[in-house]
């Protein structure tokens, strides 16, 4: 996901702010510190938690940044969902709203879950195996981001989107028994990962067809989406109907949760340094300035973590310069990542390659275009833009106004100057910023900034960003527009291989992701290491940071 | 005709009233003296250049944020590990500091300073202009041109002029305006002057249009008409002579306005866009790293408030020199009741 509030799976463009601000009521907190599945109530203690950036919606058919997936996978589990631990543990799937794990045919291409019984919505209603295929219709006509990873793979997807079928043929459910098929049209390896993204967390087949962002619908999780104040705060509240079938695996959660969006970094990371609020937006950045004070006021209740994402200036190939191999070349030569790094805050990871650390396929082998933590090459850099002939061509670099995305920016734009290039910035609101350059007919974005984090534990996922079927009209996804064949092929042999057997294609993985650095499609600029920051009322080791959704607000425990 | 008897007096030459205002504005010192720190403040911006190749060398973008600079004999980092950007060396390079990007805040301060100034101006010149043409028209033609007009002006009072500008600003900032023959791109300068030259029509062309509304009804141009004068010539020849001094209190007024209102939307991101400097920029930039280094917001802050401050109390000056009777309202207010304020020169 590109971040912009960090989307899982697709574009999250640029980072966001969010911080939870954790208004700790003071109240009684021994009965909440307590273990497990009694659930959140009325008399939970609460919990503010300071997001930077609003939820894209919070309707699960829609939302598809980090800070939306962060609530959203708490109150919509699906058929499956991931372990809530931190680390490489967080991303093995465990059964949600399904009995078990499915079974899979010998040819890859038909799952077959079986759905829990006894199930209740938030709203009291039943759950019923039908509902599945409802929710995953709702995704596919509201329009959710990520949808192609429905339509893409299930069977009779693409023709009921296009309006040529009533209902997706590649699925079955029979309500009494609780037996839900899915039939793909051909072996897709992360197809798993896919069902647990919160779209397609189980909603009531009466769910209206349309966006609910401030009245979100009814699901099934630990929390329930309440009080929406759109762009100012949300509460996850506790579903009344969890305790009694709580499912293993899923913690209950301890807290109710107070949203608040606070776009001002700075003010975020004091209030909940100064204990005013409890949870800093992991999506931000703690200001540097502030950092001397943290690590000396608040070194136990602060940590760095490693995430799964890349930043990097997408460089279009199909307009100039970057149509010139030596043109993108020469970007990657006179990069100074060690200078994005300080604009950053010290919380970037200099780097060269697509797959960022802890995404298997991750190359180990050295960067083409020199140490991405050593100076710049700036010398071969101008001597490349001569040789392409592109000296002297007008760029404009896109980006959005969240720091450090705009220092990136004019960072770059100094950098693309003083090789020959003429470069301008262009700075768009953040919430309009992936549309805006995802808009090949009215933009066609020559360069720019994006961040990807992972929408789930596979290299497919940040090879959408390169693959030439992503390329669309509007919310396109491969914005540097590249059309390799040979990354097409290798993409057609590795995707079907499941998540579970990862581990026999890191090879080829690995050669894929130099191929791409080789070819310098993109300019990377590292990986993304973000703050777990929380109040002295929170029981920081306690709260899981999980490799996908980030905070785990199920696992919050005041102290 | 008898000639003047040797040794008699001739009477004395008449003094214009121009020569009147500019003999009231020199004895308002504080106008003065404020006028002069605008003064001093424009020229420092328009001498960027040299400060920027001569002194610090090094542009207004751009970036050394892994460099060092030796300050004392230590060597010190422009931008710390952690982003974190020097301050104030008080030496040519830095004099002022470094943003996050590293780039000489001095530097930037004064090409910032310039585009403030240079946008407000040619805002101010927009404004003036449209005001004139609009509010004259208006008042002299009455009727249904007055009626349109005037329903132009109350729509685009209608909107804040913050609001209005940052909803220009922002809607073209990304494609710019294209009017067919003017053709703005996002990144021009012109455009947010154009956008705050607009906006601030309606404040101008009103009260023209009302000061020429009551001169129309005068004898002289009553005078002027029996002779046989175009309209054009009336305006041009009558009526804008009559309104000169107005127009000329408006300007400084203006471009204190033009100066924040330039200020506020470059704050916002909808005046001058990246990365070119401007005080608002600046200001914006800044304020994510403050208190931590509050001097990224002190420089630009400290020379906005300098410079529409020295701008509208000279404005202020020029407005008592231009309209003496402004002054004498004010004494007659302010005198005991039966008491005669002093006369006025010249009256």
């Amino acid at each position: 996901m590109i971040k912009r509030s960090r989307p899982l799976g697709l574009f999250s463009l640029l980072a966001l702010t969010l911080s939870l601000s954790i208004s700790a009521c003071g109240s009684s907190t021994s009965s909440s510190t307590n273990a497990s599945n009694t659930g959140v109530n009325a008399s939970s203690p609460s919990v503010t938690v300071l997001m930077g950036t609003a939820p894209d919606s919070l309707d699960p058919a829609l939302g598809m940044s980090t800070q939306s997936y962060e609530a959203t996978w708490l109150a919509y589990t699906g058929l499956v969902t991931y372990a809530h631990a931190s680390g490489s543990a967080g991303a093995q799937l465990i059964p949600g709203l399904a009995t078990a794990l499915p079974t899979i045919s010998a040819d890859g291409k038909t799952y077959t879950f079986t759905l829990r019984k006894g199930l209740l919505y938030s709203n009291g209603q039943p759950v019923k195996a039908s509902d599945f295929a409802y929710t995953l219709q709702r995704a596919i006509k509201l329009g959710w981001g990520n949808k192609q990873f429905l339509t893409g793979h299930i069977a009779g997807a693409e023709a009921f989107d296009k309006g040529k079928a009533h209902s997706i043929s590649g699925i079955t459910a029979a309500d009494s028994s609780g037996v839900i098929t899915v039939k793909l049209t051909a072996p897709f390896g992360p197809f798993l990962n896919v069902l647990a993204f919160p779209a397609a967390g189980l909603v009531p087949a009466s769910t209206p067809l349309k966006p609910l962002p401030s009245e979100p619908p009814a699901g099934v999780g630990p929390y329930t989406i309440a009080h929406v104040v759109p762009n100012q705060s949300f509460e996850m509240a506790g579903n009344p109907h969890w305790a009694s079938e709580a499912i293993s695996g899923i913690p209950s959660g301890q807290a109710k949760v107070q949203i608040k969006i606070v776009t001002n970094n700075q003010s975020a990371a004091e209030q909940v340094l100064g204990n005013t609020a409890d949870v800093f937006d992991w999506n931000d950045t703690v200001p540097g300035t502030l950092l001397a004070q943290v690590h000396a006021r608040a070194s136990a209740r602060y940590a760095q973590e490693p995430t799964v994402s890349t930043e990097f200036f997408f460089l279009n190939t199909q307009a100039k310069p970057f149509s010139s191999q030596l043109a993108r070349e020469a970007v990657n030569y006179a990069l100074d990542r060690r200078a994005l790094a300080r604009l950053d805050g010290g919380q970037l990871t200099p780097a060269c390659y697509l797959l960022p650390i802890g995404m298997p396929g991750h190359p180990a082998g050295p960067c083409p275009y020199g140490d991405p933590s050593a100076a710049p090459n700036t010398a071969k850099a101008k001597e490349l833009i001569t040789q392409s002939g592109m000296a002297g061509t007008a760029v404009d670099v896109w980006s959005e106004p969240h720091p450090p995305h705009k220092e990136y920016a004019d960072y770059y734009a100094s950098v693309l100057s003083a090789i020959g290039l003429k470069a301008t910035v262009k700075i768009v609101a953040t919430a309009q910023y992936p549309g805006t350059i995802g808009n090949l007919k009215g933009v066609n974005p020559q360069t720019g900034w994006i961040a990807f984090s992972q929408d789930f534990p596979n290299p497919v996922d940040f090879y959408q960003l390169l693959d030439a079927e992503s390329i669309a009209p509007s919310e396109n996804h491969n914005l540097s527009q590249v059309k390799d064949p040979h990354i097409q092929s290798e993409l057609a042999a590795l995707a079907p291989v499941p998540s579970s057997q990862l581990d026999s294609v890191v090879p080829k993985w690995q050669a894929l992701d130099e191929y791409t650095a080789q070819k310098a499609y993109i300019a990377v600029l590292g990986y993304d290491d973000v703050p777990k920051f929380t109040s002295e009322h929170i029981n920081f080791g306690a709260l899981v940071f999980h490799p996908v959704y980030g905070n785990d607000w199920s696992t919050l425990q005041l102290k | 005709m008898t000639a003047p008897r040797p040794g008699t007096k001739s009477p004395p030459a008449g003094r214009g009233p121009w020569l009147l205002a500019w003999r009231r504005l020199a004895r308002s010192r504080t106008a003065l003296a404020f006028g002069g720190l605008f003064l001093g403040v424009a020229v420092l911006c328009l001498l960027a250049p040299v400060y920027a190749h001569r002194v610090a060398h090094t542009g207004p973008n751009e970036n050394h944020i892994t460099e060092t600079i030796k300050i004392g004999g230590k060597n010190e980092e422009v931008t710390s590990p952690t982003g974190v950007p020097i301050g104030p060396t008080w030496h040519s390079r830095f004099f002022l500091g470094a943003d996050a990007n590293g780039r000489d805040v001095a530097v930037r301060l004064l090409y910032g300073g310039r585009n403030s100034l240079e946008i407000g101006a040619v805002a101010t010149l927009i404004t003036m202009l449209l005001a004139v043409l609009i509010g004259t028209f208006a008042g002299y033609f009455g009727g249904l041109t007055d009626g349109l007009l005037s329903r132009l002006l109350d729509v685009i009072w209608a909107f804040p002029p913050v609001l209005l500008g940052v909803a220009l600003g922002v809607a073209l900032a990304v494609g710019g305006l294209d009017l067919g023959v003017v053709k703005l791109t996002s990144g021009s300068l012109l455009l947010p002057a154009f956008i705050i030259g607009v906006v601030f029509v309606p404040y101008v062309a009103r009260p023209l249009r009302g000061q020429v509304l009551s001169l129309r009804g005068r004898e002289f141009i009553d005078a002027a008409r029996v002779q046989g004068r175009g309209h054009l010539r009336i305006l041009a020849g009558e009526l804008l002579p009559n309104l000169t001094s107005t127009i000329v209190v408006f300007v400084p007024l203006m471009l204190a306005n033009a100066i924040l209102l330039e200020a506020g939307l470059s704050y916002l991101g909808a005046g001058v866009q990246d990365p070119n400097p401007s005080w608002g920029t600046m200001l914006a930039e800044g304020i994510r790293l403050t208190p931590g280094a509050i001097h990224l917001v002190l420089a630009p802050g400290l020379m906005l408030v300098i410079a529409v401050l020295g701008v509208n109390v000279f404005g202020d000056g020029l407005r008592d020199a231009l309209d003496p009777r402004a002054v004498h309202r004010a004494i007659v207010m302010r005198s005991p009741r039966g008491t005669q304020p002093p006369a006025l020169e010249g009256s």
